[in-house]
């Protein structure tokens, strides 16, 4: 389970986890921009404060180490290069995120300012199944490799071979995923 | 006679034409221990499904204290409880704590309710320093008493374990079936869904088999104990139910 690190809650007393989950998302939502819209000053000052909340939240480093990320990241980089630190930027800024606010919380933060409670439930599950994502991914690349396909050597192979069964998986899991929801009082109101 | 807690009353489901539950009927009463054997699919878990509510009943099915359940489907899912055969697929909190708070949450319990149900709940299961950790990265064993604690939170009065001990080592196969008896012990209306009797058959108080969406057995184990071959479900290699006891 070591590489399922990116994009979860990790416990910790830092600022970032004690702010208010409303204004961490629209902080979140400010910073997004200023990274999509920014020039190279806005993005080494943006990468310098993120790299600080990643190290003052103790989320750690490794957390942006995701094999699919080596992998993928390196060609973009090359590709390009200043689109490529954008979304670096963003991965960053959506760990530090979700790294410091609590499922629920998210989901709270949500409602309090769209004042909806379909969009934040659905939201905040949809954050909750990455995990599951994540397993599966790793089961089927490990059923391949049993077959002798070996996924880390060419990253449009991982693609092909991995999407249909992932999301053929996926979807399997949620719909049990929400029948147990369901039988757990679970409802959306519209 | 007061009512059975709870009375099930001719359910039947079709889907495209093809008859999956055939007029089932049974009785709970308060505290029973209820096995529903039957070999791969058999109707087990459409059953379970309508009972707790997953599924739209008729009217005058299914009774709860007496009371008709039809259009109540809230009510019955808070009365009667899930633990389902993956855990995987049912935890849906990034942490323990978040996984059990989910169903007191969605009953609109208030912040310190859930908080006070859910460590009532985890100490109840012993998984209390637990609590922060990611039930993704759990043993089986522990992730299914996680699910457990998540439906208890909600207090059902009863609570069905479908295929309990699938996936699951021995020490996992313990874990689940003391917490099984300790539930018995407290009083708690249990009903275990399995096709593997030899783990549980012992210590059930009623058993119901079930083969192509009908009832065509009931009563004490030690009535059916002969006649589970009939229905494609393994006959445990003890003689005598009484030897079947073997965790305590």
């Amino acid at each position: 389970m070591a590489d399922i690190n990116i994009f979860i809650y990790k416990k910790g007393h830092s600022i970032l986890h004690k702010i208010n989950s409303s204004i961490k998302i629209i902080i979140t939502i400010i910073f997004s921009i200023i990274i999509a819209k920014g020039s190279s000053i806005t993005l080494i000052i943006s990468g310098a404060v993120l790299f600080w909340g990643l190290l003052h939240s103790k989320i750690g480093i490794k957390t942006l180490f995701n094999r699919f990320l080596l992998i993928v990241l390196p060609i973009f980089l090359i590709m390009a290069p200043f689109y490529t630190i954008k979304l670096i930027e963003l991965l960053l800024l959506g760990t530090i995120f979700v790294g410091t606010t609590k499922p629920q919380d998210i989901a709270t933060g949500i409602f309090t300012i769209t004042r909806n409670s379909t969009i934040s439930k659905n939201l905040a599950l949809t954050i909750n199944l990455i995990p599951t994502f994540l397993i599966s991914w790793r089961e089927i690349e490990t059923t391949l490799n049993s077959r002798g396909i070996y996924l880390r050597k060419n990253p449009f192979v991982i693609m092909k071979n991995i999407a249909i069964p992932l999301l053929i998986e996926t979807f399997r899991k949620a719909d049990n995923i929400s029948i147990a929801m369901e039988s757990r009082c679970y409802e959306t109101k519209s | 006679m007061s009512n059975p807690l709870l009375e099930v009353k001719n359910i039947s489901k079709t889907f495209d034409n093809n008859l999956y539950l055939d007029r089932v009927s049974f009785n709970i009463n308060k505290g029973d221990f209820l096995v529903i054997a039957g070999s791969n699919g058999s109707g087990k878990t459409l059953l379970m499904k309508h009972l707790n509510g997953l599924y739209k009943i008729n009217e005058d099915s299914i009774f709860f204290n007496g009371e008709d359940c039809y259009k109540k489907e809230k009510i019955m899912k808070q009365r009667i409880g899930i633990v389902f055969q993956n855990p995987d697929t049912q935890v849906v909190g990034l942490t323990v704590e978040d996984d059990v708070a989910f169903g007191p949450r969605n009953l609109g319990l208030s912040k310190d309710d859930v908080e006070n149900v859910v460590t009532k709940t985890l100490t109840k299961m012993e998984i209390l320093h637990l609590k922060e950790s990611n039930p993704h990265t759990l043993s089986g064993g522990e992730k299914k008493r996680v699910t457990i604690a998540g439906v208890l939170a909600m207090s059902p009065q009863i609570i069905i374990f479908d295929e309990p001990f699938i996936g699951l080592d021995y020490p996992g196969v313990i874990a689940v079936t003391k917490s099984l008896l300790e539930l018995k012990k407290q009083g708690e209306t249990i009903i275990v869904i399995t096709h593997d009797l030899e783990k549980i058959l012992a210590y059930s108080s009623k058993v119901i088999i079930m083969s192509e969406g009908k009832i065509v057995n009931k009563g004490s184990a030690k009535d059916i104990i002969d006649t589970v071959e009939n229905w494609g479900i393994r006959r445990p290699i003890q003689n005598d139910v009484k030897d079947m006891t073997w965790l305590i």
